[in-house]
């Protein structure tokens, strides 16, 4: 009898393989530079504005919010997969003149509409139904169908909906204006929820504090942060990176504006550094108990995280002497494009794809 | 290099560990020389002036350091044991000569004490 | 036909024995293209490895790997971490340049109109400015593009009181005496050093004490003064370092001036018709006889008249500023040992003895006769606790007030505190006789207006350092944050990258 073949692994690994497949063949996706920039620059204008953060590298629930936010010149304009599918969907079934190619395709068509096209299924339709055909008056005070009401709405005329909804507005409006007179403290609106920062606990940009913490040793928090800030200053009054064509940082403001917003810097530098999958050793996929190299996608936070370990790995064979030193040193490096840290992501991803065949042995 | 009671020391030195590298003299001892001719604690051997090197040898030659001191410090322990008290016993012996217990970390007095003592 | 075969024999035939069948192997079943192979292959071995420790049910060997020796680079090189700990920068040339940014000069320093606004320190000043070492290492200077201090209601006080002793006035040569205190970071260093630039353009002569600490810690050299006194002592090399500070700085003034009076204590070295640079030189060359040097040079600095003799070319003297940075360590026993080896109180020191003495009024002229200020700071970061020295600084406050010294609600020190009388002694001076002598004063320095705060706010936006938008809200918050306005916070809430999104 063949072994079985372990399901849960294998369910894991289907969505794995498949789902961000899409989104690892083209990395200029990524939303995740979305780096805390100031929404208000009421003296640069020319500085692009925010975009958002924590959104997740292979979340494939877009949209959302996300069609009314501002967006940023960084962003990539194009849109999910499944956006784009629609779209094209959409395209395709439309006629011309802009009205829907089949409406059955669009939204439901109500039972009772079909019945009046086709006047065989007349005769087996329901009793009930058949009774209302009779009476067809619609001397019923009340509708069963939403749309059809709708639709009744939508014919009776645009005037009369104008009118009633100015009337309604102008209500509105009187009953705010008494309850003002009525409440004179209400001088203000309602308080706005404190942006997340705004938290002490919180006050740090995540990747700052992520940063920060792996800088520490032996539980020496502040001293991690006053590391932390020499490297701040130093990416502020080091001279702006020269980029690499090669290898290019995420896409964000131009070099020379970079030392203005140094964690804006600081972030592009990790997240254009991070790689995209870990490799995991998996046991049990052949037999024997030989253990097969399989790709794993990385979080965000796990991307972040493994690339300021390379860099931090890497800044070791430095020679100054300074901890804070040789970690700037290291940071303006891979924005030049001179760090091995570069080798190592490149080195990572190549190996992920070459195991991405130790994947399909997943699959039954 | 600065010579000191003829020993020749690094001028990167601080006086007052060069001073300390002297059998018998310790921190105290040292404070002290060096708060006579007005030398700050931190001061480096080559930033001494000749006079204060000289006097510094002056003073030092008047101490009981070194040999002389080892040699006390013998003699002391060589009369205990010809006196046949059992101090220079436990000296002989390579055992704690002050009540300590002898059960476990005796390690100092067996190293140190024995018949022919050796500083 | 029936067959011969029963079927339920057929059922109980043997099935083949395993070991003709080829083994059942785990291998991957959706499968590429040959799976022959992969099926046979033997499974790959595992290395047996011994690093880390033993898995599960798994040996290690008890022979430990010998530790490599770890390549260690070379110590950096004598001095050189002191001096990254000491660099002072003060440019970042990727910070923005603050558009229509003025520079201190001997115009606007008394300008009331640029009260909130942040004026730049003239580029060739800051050369005297760092020979002075008016700047701090931990002050946030590198971030800008150029240093620049903030104009405050107490600049504008200092630039008024300055400007009315150099200029031709009833004020001119009229001194005063100020001790600086404050909350920490509440700018009292930065006041000095405002008072230094304003001194420089003013052509002042400027005596510094940057670092008091320095002085009493044991770190430089000491001698007994003289036979006469054996408990006085005097520390040469910190009085040349003093001397080649004020000649740098300033260097032009000295120049101009001249001897004018017999040096006894300096023998044949000080000649007729020397400049008063190349007196303090002498001191500087040979730190031997420094201390008699700087006393020839104050005499020198301090004369309002020539003596008979010296006529020629006499040109009146500037008048002086002279700070300290960083009193309170003045205030107890250094760390020095007399030669019985007890400890030596700093009023000892004669450095030490020498500026506080100046706190005195003098008897038939003024410590500083040509004019002048003494602006002594304490400090907040660096500060040993003095129980003393807090009443001593209470009673300033009191006399300031007006308070009689025998009134009862005069604050005294507690009976059985054991406080020190020298402390209290040295600045516990009476109304000064002289009319152009000013008294003691006790200047404390608080936060900054919001008005004032605002400007600063918007220097950090000026500068591309901050993004937000500068309003009387924003501003508000950010000065209540900062303790009300306390302008050390609001530097760090400036620099600190807030995130928005």
């Amino acid at each position: 009898m063949p072994p079985r073949l372990n399901l849960f692994n294998a369910r894991a690994a289907v969505p794995v393989l498949r789902h961000p497949s899409s989104n690892i063949s083209r990395p200029s996706i990524v939303t995740s530079i979305g780096i805390n920039r100031p929404t208000s620059h009421g003296l640069h204008p020319g500085l692009p504005s925010s975009t958002r953060m924590d959104k997740r590298w292979n979340s494939s629930a877009s949209g959302g919010d996300g069609s009314e936010r501002p967006k940023g010149p960084t962003e990539d304009p194009l849109p999910h997969v499944s956006e784009e599918a629609a779209e094209i969907a959409k395209i395709m079934n439309k006629k011309c003149d802009g009205t829907a190619a089949s409406p059955e395709l669009e939204q439901g068509t109500p039972v009772s509409e079909i019945l009046q096209r086709d006047k065989e299924a007349q005769k087996h339709m329901p009793k009930v139904m058949q009774d209302q055909i009779k009476s067809s008056t619609g001397t019923r005070s009340f509708s069963t169908s939403t749309r059809q009401s709708q639709a009744e709405l939508h014919d009776q005329g645009k005037s009369v909906d104008e009118q009633t909804a100015a009337m309604v507005a102008n209500m509105i409006s009187q009953v705010n204006q008494q309850a003002e007179e009525l409440h004179p403290g209400l001088k203000f609106g309602p308080v706005e929820p404190l942006p997340k920062t705004e938290n002490f606990r919180t006050r740090y940009d995540s990747l700052l504090e992520q940063f920060t913490k792996l800088l520490m040793t032996d539980g020496k928090l502040s001293m991690a942060q006053r590391n932390m800030a020499f490297i701040l200053d130093h990416l502020r009054t080091a001279s702006p990176p020269q980029p690499n064509p090669k290898r290019p940082l995420l896409p964000g403001p131009p070099a020379p504006q970079l030392p203005l917003n140094p964690v804006l810097y600081l972030t592009l530098i990790v997240d254009s550094v991070a790689p995209l999958l870990k490799l995991r050793q998996q046991k049990g996929l052949v037999g024997g108990g030989a253990s097969v190299q399989i790709p794993v996608p990385l979080a965000l936070r796990q991307r972040r995280r493994t690339a300021i370990r390379w860099i931090i790995d890497a800044s070791d064979k430095r020679r100054d002497s300074h901890f804070a030193q040789r970690v700037a040193h290291e940071l303006v490096a891979v924005a030049e494009g001179r760090s091995g840290v570069w080798d190592k992501r490149e080195q990572q991803h190549k190996l992920g794809t070459a195991s991405r065949s130790n994947l399909a042995g997943n699959r039954r | 290099m600065v010579f000191i009671l003829g020993v020749n020391f690094p001028e990167r030195n601080l006086v007052k560990k060069s001073l300390e590298s002297f059998f018998g003299i310790g921190n105290n001892a040292s404070s002290r020389l060096l708060a006579r001719f007005h030398i700050h604690s931190t001061c480096k051997v080559g930033d001494l002036a000749n006079k204060q090197v000289l006097d510094i040898t002056a003073a030092l030659s008047e101490m009981k350091i070194e040999n002389d001191l080892r040699r006390q410090y013998l003699d002391d322990i060589k009369r205990l044991k010809e006196t046949g008290t059992y101090r220079g016993r436990r000296h002989a012996l390579g055992l704690p000569v002050r009540g300590q217990r002898t059960r476990t970390q005796i390690k100092t007095a067996v190293r140190l004490n024995r018949m022919e003592r050796r500083l | 036909m029936v067959s011969s075969f029963c079927w339920s024999c057929m059922t109980r035939l043997r099935p083949t024995p395993r070991a003709v069948l080829p083994p059942p192997v785990a291998a991957p079943r959706a499968a590429s293209f040959h799976t022959s192979t992969v099926r046979y292959a033997l499974p790959a071995k595992k290395k047996a490895s011994l690093d880390g420790p033993p898995k599960f049910r798994e040996a290690k060997s008890a022979r430990m790997k010998k530790k490599k020796p770890v390549e260690k680079s070379r110590p950096p090189s004598v001095g050189e971490r002191k001096a990254l700990r000491k660099r002072i920068v003060l440019s970042n040339p990727n910070a923005l340049e603050v558009e229509g940014m003025q520079d201190l000069s001997s115009e606007n320093m008394v300008d009331a109109r640029l009260r909130g606004s942040v004026l730049g320190l003239p580029v060739p000043m800051l050369t005297q400015l760092r020979a002075v070492e008016a700047f701090k290492p931990k002050q946030g200077w590198s971030i800008f593009r150029r240093p620049g201090t903030v104009v405050r209601r107490e600049t504008l006080e200092l630039g008024r009181f300055i400007d009315g002793i150099s200029n031709e006035g009833k004020d001119k040569g009229r001194s005063a005496k100020k001790i600086v205190t404050g909350v920490r970071g509440s700018g009292k260093t930065v006041h000095l050093l405002q008072a230094m630039a304003m001194a420089f353009t003013k052509q002042w002569v400027v005596f510094t004490v940057p670092e008091p600490q320095d002085l009493v810690i044991a770190h430089t050299s000491y001698a007994p003064l003289s036979d006469d006194t054996p408990h006085l002592y005097v520390q040469n090399d910190a009085t040349a370092a003093m001397l080649s500070r004020t000649v740098t700085a300033n260097e032009q003034v000295l120049k101009n001036l001249h001897i004018s009076q017999q040096h006894p204590a300096l023998k044949s070295s000080a000649k007729a018709g020397m400049t008063l640079e190349e007196l303090a030189k002498l001191g500087i060359q040979d730190p031997a006889i420094a201390w008699p040097v700087f006393q020839a040079l104050w005499s020198e600095l301090t004369a309002t008249s020539p003596a008979p003799g010296f006529d020629k070319g006499f040109k009146p003297r500037p008048p002086m500023l002279v700070t300290v940075d960083g009193l309170s360590h003045w205030m107890k026993n250094s760390e020095y040992r007399s030669a019985d080896f007890d400890p030596i109180h700093a009023h000892d020191l004669m450095f030490v003895r020498h500026f506080l003495s100046l706190l005195k009024p003098g008897s038939e002229k003024p410590a500083l006769p040509n004019g002048g200020l003494l602006l002594y700071a304490t400090s907040a970061s660096n500060n040993p606790t003095i129980y003393s020295f807090e009443v001593a600084l209470k009673q300033i406050a009191a006399r300031q007030a007006g308070l009689n010294a025998s009134a009862p609600e005069f604050p005294q020190a507690d009976p059985y505190s054991k406080a020190d009388k020298r402390v209290i002694d040295a600045f516990d001076s009476a109304k000064p006789t002289i009319a152009k002598e000013g008294i003691l004063e006790l200047q404390t320095l608080g936060g900054l207006t919001r008005d004032e705060a605002r400007g600063f706010m918007e220097y950090f936006a000026r500068s591309g350092l901050l993004r937000e938008k500068i309003n009387d809200a924003w501003v508000g918050e950010k000065w209540s944050l900062a303790g009300g306005g306390v302008i050390g916070e609001l530097e760090k809430l400036g620099r600190r990258l807030r995130v928005v999104n």
